[in-house]
């Protein structure tokens, strides 16, 4: 749209910037805080500008001193747990969908359909008996417990299911006459077909993975094996002493880096895709 | 090259049978096309004889071998798709050379047959390119490409120029047989556009709900249909068809009438069939209001009502004709091209 409306104009920049700066503020709040030490976020007020303490909390963070385990610990077991979970639910329902859309099995429609009643139960729900489950596995404090039940995935079924239809049959039917078995129409066709909403799924779930809180701190007992997620919990309830703000922001904020990582390498594959779609 | 040959070939769907038994032998580098009105089962019978589709009963041979239990990649064909199915994400190189990797081919072969035929059809320039980068034709030629790449056994072609402008079809349409021939390989090419099927067909198959209701050369169909339906699909604009009843001195059509050949031997109620382009005006016996009038540059189609008579009549009538609507119009047929339907079964009589 092309207007020239100086009213419009400065009513949706400030909406915008107001939207804007709901968000970044306490972001904002989270870096300053980061930046001081102990003793000054224990006075009122509270600062509003950057201190000079930034690297020295940083540095403290990674030497684990005074804490359970050090920050790169926890992160590592972050990552693995949230690629693990990303990259298998990936994996498990873009192979399910090709199997509900490509064949024609007996009771297809039924494994649809249970698919599709797991919606209704996510990992809350059945949280003590997965529990028990994993636990009779001998999977506690193991990146295996903390991701296996959180694998598969009905919404991501779907969504490749829905991807799949738009392909159409008749690029199936030539890819048999070329002489492609199955396998090789989904690794050569549907698959490279498919990449932009993979890529999309990925950073959804890699934020899903690693913003997991409940479920790892059901499973793990064993501190070399929290998440950053829950250290930053575990580091408010460090018994009597006071919560030590300083480290618990830049714990904070380190745990957003790698999301946003993400988000920021995989919008470039996304929007590529987006713009070069051949469909 | 090679011979195909269906044998009482039919198709169901659960309890819907759309293919009712049918045969066909087609000779080695013979150009068929299957024509039809929407729904009749063109697609159906070319996708059996590819393998897509499962044969409910009936046989399939290419060369004398039965295939109906081959996988399409092991019958020798190859087939153009109507909206091409080319893979979008693959270059022009790609698609065409994606078959024969897939043989396990070598590369420098694989090389050489995709140049070679890449020069034949002129897409050299766009080998590089993908698909969405390309003109309605030129994905056609690519998609002809990939076809012919594989060096087939057969062609069978769905469709192929529906997707295409009317000048481009024409075009292609004269590319695509004289490709044939220089290839010589066997192919059946479905249409339901009848100009078409007239045009490029060595051997013409009309369909009507699953049966072969004529098989024969252009010519042969347009001469010589067998029943009302053929006679009314082939040949463009249509037959007219009126209904009227022949008595011993002349055929009434609604008030007017015509004297009755003397081959027509049958009395009583019978549908007169005559093309447009089948009628006298030196003589004139009818004569029928115009109704509408449809310039075609060089002849004008004149619609006609005749009094008591439901059908209009349509006659292909010189360019320069200069007719007013609601005039009236003095005409009589070539008594020589008159058709005879029977009422109930529409078979020809005469
Ligand atoms: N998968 C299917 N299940 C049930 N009926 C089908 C199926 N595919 C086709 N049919 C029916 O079979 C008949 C023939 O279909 P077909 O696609 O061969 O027609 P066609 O002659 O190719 O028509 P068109 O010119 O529109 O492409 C139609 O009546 C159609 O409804
Ligand atoms: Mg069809």
């Amino acid at each position: 749209m092309i207007e020239n409306r100086p009213m419009a104009t400065f009513v949706s920049h400030t909406v915008l910037i107001l939207g804007v700066a709901l968000i970044v503020f306490p972001i904002w709040v989270m870096v300053v805080a980061a930046s001081h030490d102990a003793l000054r976020l224990t006075q009122v007020p509270l600062p509003l500008l950057p201190g000079n303490q930034f690297w020295i909390n940083l540095k403290l963070l990674f030497s684990g001193k005074g804490f359970s385990a050090p920050i790169h610990l926890t992160l590592l077991n972050s990552l693995a747990m949230a690629l693990m979970i990303s990259v298998g639910k990936i994996v498990i329902s873009i192979i399910s969908a090709f199997a509900i859309v490509y064949f024609k099995f007996r009771f297809r429609m039924f494994f649809f359909w249970m698919i599709f009643l797991t919606l209704m139960l996510p990992v809350e729900v059945r949280i003590l008996p997965t529990y028990e489950v994993i636990a009779n596995f001998g999977m506690l404090d193991t990146y295996a417990g903390l991701s296996i039940p959180l694998i598969a995935s009905a919404t991501a079924t779907f969504m490749f299911r829905q991807t799949f239809m738009t392909i159409p049959d008749e690029l199936m039917e030539a890819s048999r006459i070329d002489g492609a078995s199955p396998m090789r129409f989904f690794f050569d066709v549907v698959i490279p077909m498919s990449r932009t909403n993979i890529a999309a799924l990925f950073v959804i779930l890699f934020i899903f993975g690693w913003n997991q809180y409940l479920w790892p701190l059901l499973v793990t007992t064993d501190p070399d094996m929290y998440t950053v997620v829950m250290s930053i919990k575990q580091m408010l309830e460090s018994g009597e002493s006071e919560p030590m703000w300083h480290l618990i922001m830049m714990t904070a904020l380190v745990a957003m880096l790698p999301p946003i990582l993400v988000v920021i390498f995989m919008q470039k594959i996304f929007v590529k895709g987006l713009t070069d779609s051949e469909k | 090259m090679s011979t195909i040959n269906m044998q009482q070939l039919k198709k169901s769907y659960q309890d819907t049978e759309v293919i009712h038994g049918i045969n066909i032998d087609i000779e080695e580098g013979e150009f068929i096309v299957l024509v039809g009105p929407s729904g009749c089962g063109k697609s159906t019978l070319l996708r059996m004889v590819a393998g897509l589709e499962s044969i409910t009963s009936g046989e399939v041979k290419i060369d004398d071998k039965v295939v109906n239990d081959l996988e399409p990649k092991d019958r020798g064909i190859s087939m153009v798709f109507q909206n091409y199915a080319l893979y979008p994400h693959m270059t022009v190189y790609d698609n065409m050379a994606y078959g024969l990797k897939l043989m396990k081919m070598p590369k420098d072969e694989i090389d050489k047959r995709v140049q070679d035929v890449a020069k034949l059809l002129q897409i050299q320039d766009y080998l590089q390119r993908r698909p969405s980068k390309l003109s309605g034709g030129q994905r056609q030629r690519v998609a002809m490409g990939r076809a012919i790449v594989r060096d087939p056994k057969v062609f069978l072609f769905d469709e192929p120029l529906s997707n295409l402008d009317a000048k481009l079809r024409v075009q292609m349409r004269m590319q695509i047989k004289t490709l044939q021939q220089k290839l010589a390989v066997t192919t059946i090419y479905v249409t339901h556009d009848q100009v078409e099927a007239m045009t490029m067909a060595d051997r013409l198959v009309v369909l009507n709900n699953g049966i072969a209701a004529q098989i024969g050369t252009p010519m042969e169909i347009y001469d010589d249909p067998k029943d009302q339906f053929v006679a009314g699909f082939i040949g463009s604009p249509a037959m007219n068809f009126l209904d009227c009843e022949v008595c011993d001195e002349s055929i009434k059509i609604g008030q007017q009438s015509i004297a009755t050949p003397t081959h027509v031997t049958q009395r009583g109620k019978i549908v007169l069939g005559i093309r447009p382009e089948h009628f006298n005006q030196s003589v004139s016996d009818l004569q029928g209001t115009v109704q509408m009038i449809e310039k075609l540059g060089s002849n004008v189609l004149l619609y006609l009502k005749m009094e008591n008579s439901e059908q209009p009549v349509v006659i292909q009538c010189d360019g320069q004709l200069d007719a007013k609507i609601g005039a009236v119009y003095p005409f009589s047929f070539n008594t020589e091209k008159l058709y005879f339907f029977d009422t109930n079964t529409q078979q020809r009589i005469y």
